[in-house]
């Protein structure tokens, strides 16, 4: 028993010094390094030129000019349950200007803009067992720690995580700090997108990343891990969900607006996005790989 | 002293070289953008509610000036606008550039004082450019690509890339989803129905926007 017990408070204390080691040279880092942003898009650029200088051709509808074929791969929709999607995209549709935005927008009324950043940073600081296991599944350390040293900051100092003191600036080296999932996690392991999936209330998904999304929301999410009714848990994610609307009402608006299928710009966007995440973390991995090797 | 001369004439050579040519492609950028932020921000228009549509006309004329909506179009369409004729290509540029006018214009008036960050220029073989920049909102920033290429000595934006979301690529998906062109009679038939259906848009926003001008 107190073999166990040793065994497990040094396991404790050997995950402890992991954290720490991961996210303090990080830290120490942070300060020689200067401007990080430009920093990354200086080497995504560089990376993008050199693998594209030899095929770039004068055809005038070529986008791999831009190294953008790989993007556009990735993007490329697949979309065999297309006369369901456009059903489930109308009901979502009807969903979000019946039910959604006018409660969302009631709310936005009531509660002021502060509070509401709380509790998306109350939520965000939640969800840090996504975050953490997927940068951990996907070989970042470094943003491993990143994301641990924030969650511990936040959560002991800002008041369980109302408060977001460390901020997304404060993070260092040409970290990759995105919003880490296990879809995306799946994309950089090389896994397809999969046809894409309109899931009913939650939108635009592919087969890859919704099976990702229960894998978070039911393995990694905290509210699902306590002896908690399942409606609990259920409302507290529709809380966080108006909650987190009520900073982004109009965008989905815009797009419609000017589209002239907007099932289809919707299905672009949704792929080009995730698409762009997933690039973007791979480009980190290749980045911080060449820089340790050269360093 | 003829060691000196030579030097010298080398380099007014090389300036006047400079000269001649087209604004470097982020320099002709800022220069677009921030006619624009001048207007918005114009004492003669701001919040004078009487002047907006002479706000607006400005904008659009200055937009017009750095954006090519013909290269916009034709990638938009892309392959398809090999097969188009002369004329179907220009009246697709006038009602494509209307679309955007109608969906935009009315947003960029929401603009309050956000700064845009000019980080990065890259060129490739000389005659196309992507400027990087940012919009700083209020909690974050949101990267904003500018593609854009040199024609007629100038540089002029034909696509606009958000969140690794191009605008040409997101139109292009919609309008391959119309235009068939398998065969010479689908093709034209889908063309017209693309031409029907711009037209229709076009209609219905200016409609919404006269509705929304009577309810206030």
């Amino acid at each position: 028993m107190s073999r166990l017990q040793n065994l497990s408070t040094s396991l404790l204390a050997l995950l402890l010094m992991a954290f720490i080691m991961l996210s303090f040279p990080s830290r120490v880092r942070s300060e020689d390094e200067g401007t990080q942003d430009s920093y990354m898009v200086a080497q995504t650029g560089a990376a993008y030129l050199s693998a594209n200088k030899q095929n770039a051709e004068t055809d005038p509808f070529d986008e791999d000019l831009w190294g953008d074929s790989e993007h556009l791969k990735e993007a490329h929709a697949d979309d065999p349950w297309e006369s369901y999607n456009r059903a489930m995209f109308k009901f979502n549709d009807a969903l979000y200007f019946n039910v959604l935005k006018p409660v969302t927008e009631g709310y936005k009324f009531v509660i002021p803009r502060r509070p509401r950043t709380w509790v998306n940073n109350f939520f965000n600081n939640l969800l840090y067992p996504v975050r953490f296991t997927g940068c951990v599944l996907q070989g970042k350390f470094f943003t491993a720690g990143a994301e641990t040293s924030k969650f511990i900051v936040n959560t002991v100092f800002g008041l369980g995580g109302l408060g977001n003191l460390v901020g997304d600036e404060s993070t260092t080296m040409p970290l990759y700090t995105g919003m880490e999932d296990m879809g995306q996690t799946f994309g950089v392991w090389g896994i397809p997108n999969g046809p894409y999936f309109v899931v009913p209330f939650l939108g635009p998904s592919t087969v890859r990343d919704f099976s990702g999304y229960a894998i978070d929301t039911f393995l990694l999410n905290p509210l699902w891990w306590f002896d908690v009714p399942w409606y609990y848990s259920l409302s507290a994610g529709a809380y966080n969900q108006i909650n987190r609307l009520s900073f982004h009402i109009g965008e989905y608006e815009s797009l419609k607006e000017g589209a002239i299928d907007p099932y289809l710009a919707m299905r672009n966007a949704y792929l080009s996005y995730r698409a762009k995440q997933v690039q973007d973390s791979k480009q980190y991995g290749r980045t911080v790989g060449n820089a340790t090797k050269t360093k | 002293m003829k060691k000196i001369i030579f030097p010298l004439i080398l380099l007014f050579l090389l300036s006047a070289g400079q000269a001649f040519a087209a604004q470097a492609p982020m320099e002709r950028l800022k220069d677009g953008i921030q006619g624009v932020i001048n207007i918005l921000e114009g004492p003669q228009y701001k919040g004078v509610e009487a002047k907006q549509n002479e706000m607006t006309e400005k904008i659009r004329e200055t937009i017009k000036n750095f954006f090519n909506f013909t290269e916009l179009s034709k990638r938009s369409i892309g392959r398809p606008w090999l097969q188009f004729t002369p004329e179907e290509r220009s009246r697709f540029v006038g009602l494509f550039t209307s679309l955007l006018e109608q969906t935009y214009l009315e947003k960029i008036r929401d603009y309050s004082g956000e700064q845009v960050v000019y980080d990065k220029e890259t060129i490739i073989k000389g005659k196309y450019a992507q400027v990087d920049t940012r919009l700083v909102a209020t909690d974050k920033d949101i990267p904003v690509f500018y593609r854009m290429k040199l024609e007629n000595d100038e540089w002029d934006v034909y696509d606009v890339k958000i969140e690794g979301v191009s605008l040409v690529n997101n139109y292009r998906t919609q309008f391959a989803g119309i235009l068939d062109t398998s065969t010479d009679k689908k093709f034209a038939e889908t063309k017209a129905e693309l031409f029907k259906r711009m037209e229709e848009k076009i209609k219905s926003l200016e409609n919404k926007k006269t509705d929304t001008k009577k309810s206030k």
